[in-house]
């Protein structure tokens, strides 16, 4: 007994210390097209969200009164999860990411937040590794979303590999599945060509309406966006430039 | 040894079969026959037909990309377009106007058979091989399916909006069959244990086919040789008996399966001679096999003209089916490729791929 309580203090201790990125590096690419050995449910309502929010679930149930309501879809190290715990305290908050050791990192990162904030911070944003370009219906009912966002995607930039780019025709009409009327879909870049294609991608798009940019001056998540994501530091340090094209979902105006 | 038919279409009294680069085309109304040749040059695979609603053409696409619109009656070469990546099915508009093909990349292109200039317009896709496409008759859906396990239902033509995905299959799905006299339900098969019956939009599963224990029972009760996983290779189905014909790879039987009731009921099972690649019905209700071949195969087509007792159609109305060219050796796994579909299959490949590139990355050390 005393052992295995012992165990369990020390785990604490080293829970409790954030863990240090450059043990976690992995190279920022990786085929949507391939299996990865990825695990998912077969449709949303087998998805078991307990051992993601703990919190919001009893210890003998998979029900909760809670669902998914804001993903970042590639959240690399996590800088946009930790920043958006706080400001939606009430809604639940998914990263997701396909590079197991950044996933790896993410995850011991919000385990030592959570450990050394006592008052319940940090319960409501966890991480998963997923291809979010193939299994996203399988996690999430239609309009079920209010946020979706894609930061700093991998800019793909040869013509031949558009289609793995995380904004195309195709899945934007995935995301409008997914995010309730009214829900908002974020992008943000500091590569002006891949800018200019995802507003060019979203404009075309039906259900997708912009936001001027003068009236985001209000939406605290733009100051997230531009402060607080790793990518977004990093442009900073570099003084490269930010662009940022935000969307509501609409509904079909034909309908 | 002859080449076998891989793909058999029946539509409006029309027979299409193809074999390498060929399709052998019949008119059961009027006996007309006619051949057409896809690509003289390369002479690359056909891999999949289709006829638009009346049978006056037929959409033809190849290994080499080529989607090409034959003159069923003249037997002339209409239009041929370029398409981006390898066309895994294709199925017309109602008004014979426009073809939408579904890719091996999980793009759905519409193509004009009337504007040669036009060279496709995207209409949606899966980040997921797709393998089947379907529209409704009303033509108010699409249906595609994927080697993800995923049935996706998109509006059409607003391709725009997905209405819903039907989820239950556990792995890929290769073929999709609507129920005749009820539009609203779909049948659907792939590497499952299972058929799923739908009700494709509102995506609930109406029924749930157990096909491994009816395959299982069927390989004992005939001696057939066991085969390890269960890849549906063709359904279809004959509207005025309500009924539905699936086959599988590797598997010489066809599961005859009638409706009532919005429910299927196996109604028969018929073991043939050789392995099957393909079956359709005609306008008569009799099914149109198409086998592999190997020394001892006599007939590359059976025709079945009643379940019980079982009668066969003699060989007169065949014999312009009889030949095909002459090919040296038939391999088998060029013509059961679904079974490549499954996930451990890839993994399996994927680790070999591995372990030989490590072994070169050793070498060059």
């Amino acid at each position: 007994m005393e052992d295995s309580e012992q165990i369990e203090t020390m785990q604490s201790e080293e829970i409790a210390k954030l863990p240090r990125k450059r043990f976690f590096r992995q190279r920022a690419h990786a085929n949507p097209f391939s299996d990865h050995d990825l695990i998912y449910p077969l449709k949303p309502s087998e998805m078991d969200w307990s051992p993601f929010y703990p919190k919001y679930f009893s210890s003998d149930s998979k029900e909760s009164t809670k669902k998914v309501e804001i993903i970042d879809v590639g959240c690399g190290y996590g800088g946009l999860l930790v920043a958006l715990a706080p400001l939606f305290p009430d809604q639940l908050i998914l990263g997701m990411e396909i590079r197991t050791k950044v996933e790896d990192y993410v995850k011991k990162r919000i385990d030592a937040l959570r450990a050394q904030n006592k008052n319940d911070l940090y319960q409501n944003i966890s991480v998963m590794r997923m291809n979010a370009m193939k299994f996203l219906p399988n996690f999430f009912e239609p309009g079920q979303l209010s946020k979706m966002f894609f930061l700093f995607p991998d800019p793909h930039f040869k013509r031949k590999k558009h289609k793995n780019r995380i904004i195309s025709p195709n899945l934007l009409s995935e995301y409008a599945y997914l995010l309730k009327v009214g829900g908002i879909l974020y992008t943000a870049t500091d590569v002006k060509e891949l800018h200019e294609w995802m507003v060019e991608k979203c404009d075309a798009h039906p259900l997708f309406e912009r936001i001027p940019d003068e009236e985001l001056s209000n939406d605290p998540c733009i100051r997230c966006i531009l402060n607080e994501t790793e990518e977004g530091k990093k442009v900073a340090r570099n003084k490269g430039d930010k662009y940022f094209a935000v969307y509501r979902r609409i509904e079909d105006p034909d309908e | 040894m002859k080449a076998p038919y891989h793909l058999i279409k029946s539509t409006n009294g029309c027979i299409a079969a193809a074999y390498k680069n060929k399709i052998k085309i019949k008119n059961l109304n009027t006996d007309k026959t006619i051949e057409i040749n896809q690509d003289e040059v390369k002479k690359t695979s056909i891999r999949s037909i289709n006829f638009n609603n009346d049978a006056s053409i037929l959409a033809v696409a190849s290994d080499d990309k080529n989607l090409k619109f034959w003159d069923v009656n003249t037997g002339k070469c209409l239009l041929a377009k370029n398409t981006p990546k390898k066309v895994n099915s294709l199925v017309f508009e109602n008004n014979g106007k426009n073809v939408l093909v579904a890719d091996g990349f999980g793009d759905v292109y519409r193509y004009s058979i009337i504007d040669s200039e036009e060279n496709g317009k995207l209409m949606m896709g899966h980040v997921s091989m797709l393998t089947d496409i379907l529209l409704s008759r009303d033509e108010k859906y699409i249906l595609t399916s994927d080697r993800d396990e995923k049935i996706r239902v998109t509006k059409y033509p607003k391709t725009y909006i997905i209405k819903n995905f039907c989820f239950g299959h556990k792995e890929y799905i290769s073929k999709m069959c609507f129920i005749p006299n009820n539009e609203s339900l779909l049948l659907s098969g792939g590497g499952d244990d299972y058929l799923f019956l739908w009700d494709y939009v509102n995506a609930k599963v109406i029924q749930k086919i157990d096909i491994k224990t009816l395959i299982e029972d069927t390989i004992k009760n005939n001696n057939l040789n066991s085969i390890e996983t269960y890849n549906v290779k063709e359904i279809t189905s004959y509207s005025e008996e309500n009924l539905i014909a699936v086959c599988f790879e590797k598997l010489p039987a066809v599961f005859f399966f009638d409706i009532k009731d919005n429910k299927l009921n196996i109604k028969s099972t018929i073991i043939t001679e050789n392995l099957i690649l393909d079956i359709a019905f005609d306008n008569k209700g009799r099914l149109w096999i198409t086998n592999f071949v190997d020394e001892n195969t006599k007939d590359l087509i059976t025709i079945i003209s009643r379940l019980s007792p079982i009668e066969y159609v003699d060989k007169e109305e065949l014999k312009f089916f009889e030949n095909t060219e002459d090919c040296e050796n038939v391999d088998i796994s060029k013509y059961m490729t679904n079974e490549n579909l499954r996930k451990d299959v890839l993994d399996a490949k994927k680790a070999q791929q591995e372990e030989g590139n490590t072994a070169k990355k050793q070498k060059t050390k």
